[in-house]
């Protein structure tokens, strides 16, 4: 058993397993629950890189810091070099925001190993279960564990088990939440931009555009088990932000055009 | 991203099936997504069945000979049993079931029942008509299996029940009593009809075949995921924790036990007085009835499928290895060829 076993996937199939024991034989809503347990274990790296996040935008929306984008505007080994003057000014460290989504990486892979491991739905999926369960796991029981919720087949696609067909072309429900959810996610979470011409903001936009896209065409063609769990994920996403009362609903509102000056 | 990232844990890939027929001339390999037809006495590819090779297709099951030869029938991941002609390599006819196809068909006189991940058994004609079908409650990993003169069919499946149904039109004769573990290996019949079937509650069952309630028991180390071969009045079977065993079919008790280097995925071969198995590292074992290691032979890759004995070949089909049909002699000391498909 290697490391990455030892220390992610190990742990997780068997809380998975374990919770679908504890409630009643159910893999979606041991799914759901699963993922509020890992939100909510996460919770710190979400805050902290929020708070992050926060202070860089104050940060890059105040005036010295905008003299400087101005003073070293064709100078960009100059602009880096003051830009990092006045982090260290401040103490910010600019690489903080990003560390805690580093971390919480791992856990996304090993959340959909997890998954695709728990569902077995081919020998080897299993043989490699039966290794990475703990004792206290009782497995004969549970093997082969009950994949079906609502309409779907946890361990498959949702195209395979369509709830709804035109002729051939199965609807992909789960597809359609997964990139809806995704994209609620990120525009409510994109402060507005205070800067007109802002890169960064320009780069967001953009990324609220392709990673809907992405995580709907990875979705459609794994196992509708993940999709399931990006749908929670994004939900619980949303209402943690909202919570801690960063949600920017003025994003959904349509922006009023500028009127060009004559 | 994630795909990119991930390992090959959830990956869907089969591993290899093998059969030869009964005049021990041609081998069949289900390996990757193509069968191919080799000749036993030189190793050489006679056809190839798909011509290119389909990703859509993955195999698990062993092909599989219709008792008069005329048909090679190969359960699929993609949900279907291909019917191939084993001279030509030609399709012959396939049929649909509504998910993967882990286990070989069972293949009687008239008729063939494949088992699928639908939770269903399948019973089809030669030509691959349905003639009946029948759900049990989870997915069905075991080949099925008969006796000559129950007019019966037994399906273990992996809801740890086995069911038994009239061969003809499929109804429900008996369904046994909780095993309390899935069974993914097919059971074998002793003389008398008793059933022997492992299971993953660490167990090997004996069965009675009137109303398949359990006789006996044996307590293995771990799961028992390859169906026993029987001979001589005892099983030889395998396990998860890479134990062997031995055990008499009048009271299951132990006649021997010997320790492998790893898992034990599947059925042995039994051959005069050899006893014939694959470990799921990269060994094939041969073992005197009386329990002494006779050779233990390195192939390489890993061996998840049963070896067959074709004639005086000894044919072991490695997953992941470069060739993945290696043909020895019996005594496992002379590697005769090594099967390479041709790009």
């Amino acid at each position: 058993m290697n490391i990455w076993n030892t220390i992610i996937l190990g742990p997780m199939v068997n809380i998975l397993i374990w919770i679908y024991n504890l409630v009643f034989h159910n893999f979606g809503i041991a799914i759901v629950i699963f993922t509020i347990i890992i939100r909510l274990i996460t919770y710190p790296l979400t805050a902290q890189q929020l708070k992050s996040t926060k202070r860089m935008q104050e940060l890059t929306s105040s005036k010295k810091y905008q003299e400087i984008q101005k003073k070293y505007k064709d100078d960009r080994e100059k602009l880096a070099q003051e830009q990092m003057k006045l982090y260290q000014e401040l103490g910010i460290n600019p690489f903080s925001s990003c560390l805690p989504t580093i971390i919480q990486f791992p856990i996304m892979i090993g959340l959909y190993q997890a998954i695709s491991l728990a569902m077995a739905s081919a020998p080897i999926q299993l043989l490699n279960l039966s290794q990475n369960l703990y004792t206290f796991i009782p497995a004969a029981a549970l093997i082969p564990l009950n994949s079906k919720f609502l309409w779907m087949n946890l361990g498959l696609p949702e195209i395979a088990t369509p709830l709804i067909s035109i002729g051939t072309f199965a609807i992909p429900i789960l597809t359609i939440l997964v990139v809806l959810t995704t994209w609620l996610q990120s525009k409510l979470m994109t402060p507005p931009s205070t800067t007109p011409g802002d890169q960064g903001a320009a780069m967001s936009n953009m990324m609220t555009l392709s990673m809907p896209v992405l995580m709907g065409f990875i979705a459609y063609s794994l196992s509708s088990g993940l999709a399931l769990y990006f749908i929670i994920s994004n939900i619980l996403g949303i209402a943690q932000y909202a919570l801690m009362g960063n949600v920017h609903w003025s994003n959904l509102l349509p922006k009023r055009k500028v009127a060009k000056a004559k | 991203m994630l795909s990119a990232c991930s390992s090959t844990i959830y990956a869907s890939t089969g591993w290899q099936g093998l059969t030869a027929n009964p005049d021990a001339s041609t081998a069949y390999l289900a390996a990757g997504s193509q069968v191919y037809a080799v000749d036993v006495n030189t190793g050489s590819e006679k056809w190839r069945y798909p011509q290119s090779a389909n990703s859509r297709i993955n195999f698990y099951a062993n092909p599989v000979l219709t008792l008069d030869g005329q048909q090679l029938l190969v359960a699929s991941y993609d949900s279907y049993l291909y019917s191939i002609d084993p001279s030509t390599g030609t399709q012959k006819w396939s049929y649909k079931t509504s998910n993967r196809l882990i286990a070989a068909p069972l293949v009687t006189q008239d008729m063939i029942y494949q088992p699928s991940s639908d939770h269903s058994i399948y019973a089809l004609n030669l030509s691959g008509t349905l003639v009946w079908k029948a759900k049990t409650g989870a997915p069905i990993w075991a080949t099925p299996t008969v006796t000559p003169d129950c007019g019966c069919v037994y399906v273990p499946s992996m809801d740890h029940y086995i069911y038994k149904y009239n061969a003809a039109d499929g109804t429900l004769l008996v369904k046994s009593e909780n095993l309390g573990g899935a069974v993914v290996g097919t059971p074998a019949i002793g003389t008398d009809g008793t059933l022997y079937v492992g299971t993953f509650n660490k167990e090997m069952l004996a069965l009675d075949p009137t109303n398949l309630s359990i006789k006996l028991r044996y307590s293995t180390q771990d799961w028992v995921w390859g169906g026993p071969a029987l001979y001589n009045d005892v099983i030889y079977f395998g396990d998860l924790s890479s134990s062997f065993y031995a055990l008499k079919t009048a009271d299951l008790t132990a006649n021997w036990r010997i320790q492998a280097n790893h898992s034990i995925v599947s059925t042995p071969a039994v051959s005069g007085e050899n006893i014939y198995f694959a470990t799921e590292s990269d060994t094939i074992y041969i073992v005197s009835t009386t329990g002494s290691v006779v050779n233990q032979k390195v192939i390489g890759g890993v061996v998840y499928s049963s070896p067959v004995i074709a004639g005086n070949t000894l044919l072991v089909a490695p997953t992941g290895n470069s060739s993945p049909l290696v043909a020895l002699s019996l005594d496992g000391n002379t590697q005769k060829w090594l099967f390479t498909p041709s790009k």
